[in-house]
């Protein structure tokens, strides 16, 4: 699963530590705590899968989620 | 006992150098496989050099910890210990000196004799203020000497690759020490260097891994208290903001139909940011719980296109406020995961919330 922006993108030096919890982009708002990335890491980990970046500056990110399909499968 | 002691000397030097030799690196070997202990390793040398060897009393120098001074220990039979005890005694009565408090510098330059042992080469000697010098006087030396009956001493370096990493001294009662005994002691003196030098190795190793132990311990101690401190700051907020909030809609149902008024905007101003402020809370006290594993997944068989449609919806709003498009792509049949549901919802909202935050107004996603 991906989820696309034709936004301001992430710069090199960031994309490393985005998903670090209290971490706030440059550009971030100050009120915003830096914990939205690094919860969406613990969950997809909780969950067995991973979540991962491409972004561009000024282009756009792209975040992808992958995410196990876990048991159901087996049952049908 | 002097007789037992004589007679065990002698059948100990009738031993020939090699098989003294070979029983050594067996020792030798068997020690570092079953005890590293630097402390052990120095008692298997001093078993084989009083027993092995036959030498009545051996003097071990290492290193210390910060490998400046080589530093001794005593070693003798059980039944010469008063001896060395009355040794020691004499020490500490003329020097207020411990045995574990004599020092040799490492490095070269503090005497002939020394500069020789740390060249690799054997000294020997009928006096011991040689070895002892400068810091032991020349009278204290010659009374430990008398005290242990000592007449010949051997100082026989231990190497380890080809560098000097401590050093024995041999106290015999003979008069002199032939060249078979000093070949078989500068052969075991090699093996007992390797053996010192993998102990002390070892020691650090061990020292260098219980910090590590100790500084990871303390790391996820402190992440324990951050989030336990956490989770307390988001509870003790959370009744206030509360209340903040139930006074906030009471006062605007209070001030009526006018949303225009200036009261109305204040208050509805100071319920947005409540409503900012709560959710930021939830969000410190989900990652402060997620940190502290105390949530565990809800998971169900959940249909995956609807999750992502509610989680759609949730985002909608915001996206719309900034008037950007969002296109969602589902295909039809997808089959039904395994998921907590929300929070699968949870990771999709935030990453479009993000998105949304990071693009500027008219922007696609």
């Amino acid at each position: 699963m991906e989820v696309r922006d034709s936004g301001i993108g992430i710069s090199d030096s960031e994309l490393g530590q985005i998903f670090e919890p209290y971490y706030r982009g440059k550009v971030s708002e100050l009120s915003s705590t830096g914990l939205g990335l690094a919860i969406v890491k613990q969950l997809a980990e909780l969950h067995q899968g991973k979540v991962w970046v491409q972004s561009e500056p000024n282009r756009g990110s792209i975040f992808s989620l992958s995410l196990p399909l876990g048991m159901v499968g087996a049952q049908t | 006992m002097g007789k037992e002691d004589s007679q065990k000397t002698k059948i100990a030097r009738e031993k020939t150098p090699v098989t003294d030799i070979l029983s050594v690196r067996q020792r030798i070997t068997a020690s570092r496989q079953s005890t590293l202990e630097l402390e052990q390793v120095q008692q298997q040398i001093s078993d084989v050099v009083l027993q092995g060897l036959g030498c009545p009393f051996l003097f071990i120098l290492v290193p210390d910890d910060k490998e400046r001074f080589f530093k001794g220990t005593a070693f003798t039979s059980k039944d010469r210990l008063p001896l060395v005890k009355q040794a020691e005694q004499a020490l500490e009565n003329v020097m207020h000196l411990k045995t574990s408090e004599l020092r040799v510098p490492v490095r070269k330059g503090y005497s002939l004799a020394w500069d020789t042992i740390l060249s690799s080469q054997v000294y020997i000697t009928h006096n011991l203020h040689e070895l002892g010098a400068p810091q032991l006087s020349k009278s204290l030396c010659s009374k430990i000497q008398k005290i242990l009956g000592v007449k010949t001493i051997a100082a026989v370096p231990l190497t380890a690759k080809q560098s000097v990493v401590g050093a024995m001294l041999i106290g015999t009662r003979q008069d002199r020490i032939t060249e078979a005994e000093i070949d078989s002691l500068t052969a075991f003196a090699n093996q007992a260097g390797i053996a010192i030098e993998n102990a002390r190795l070892y020691m650090k190793l061990e020292q260098v891994y219980q910090e590590l132990e100790m500084t990871q311990r303390d790391l996820i101690e402190e992440k324990q208290q951050r989030s336990a401190l956490l989770l307390a700051i988001s509870h003790e907020f959370k009744v206030p903001l509360t209340s903040i909030k139930t006074m906030g809609s009471l006062l605007a149902e209070e001030l009526g139909g006018d949303a225009q008024s200036p009261q109305a905007k204040m208050v509805n101003n100071i319920r947005r940011s409540v409503d900012k402020i709560e959710k930021r809370l939830a969000e410190l006290l989900d990652f402060a719980r997620m940190q502290t594993s105390t949530i565990g997944l809800q998971l169900q068989p959940t249909n995956v296109k609807s999750a992502i449609e509610e989680a759609v919806s949730l985002c909608l709003p915001f996206v719309l406020s900034k008037k950007q498009t969002l296109t969602v792509e589902v295909p039809d049949s997808l089959p039904q995961a395994m998921l907590d549901q929300l929070r699968f919802e949870r990771i999709i909202t935030n990453l479009l919330t993000n998105a949304s935050k990071f693009t500027l107004e008219g922007g696609m996603i």
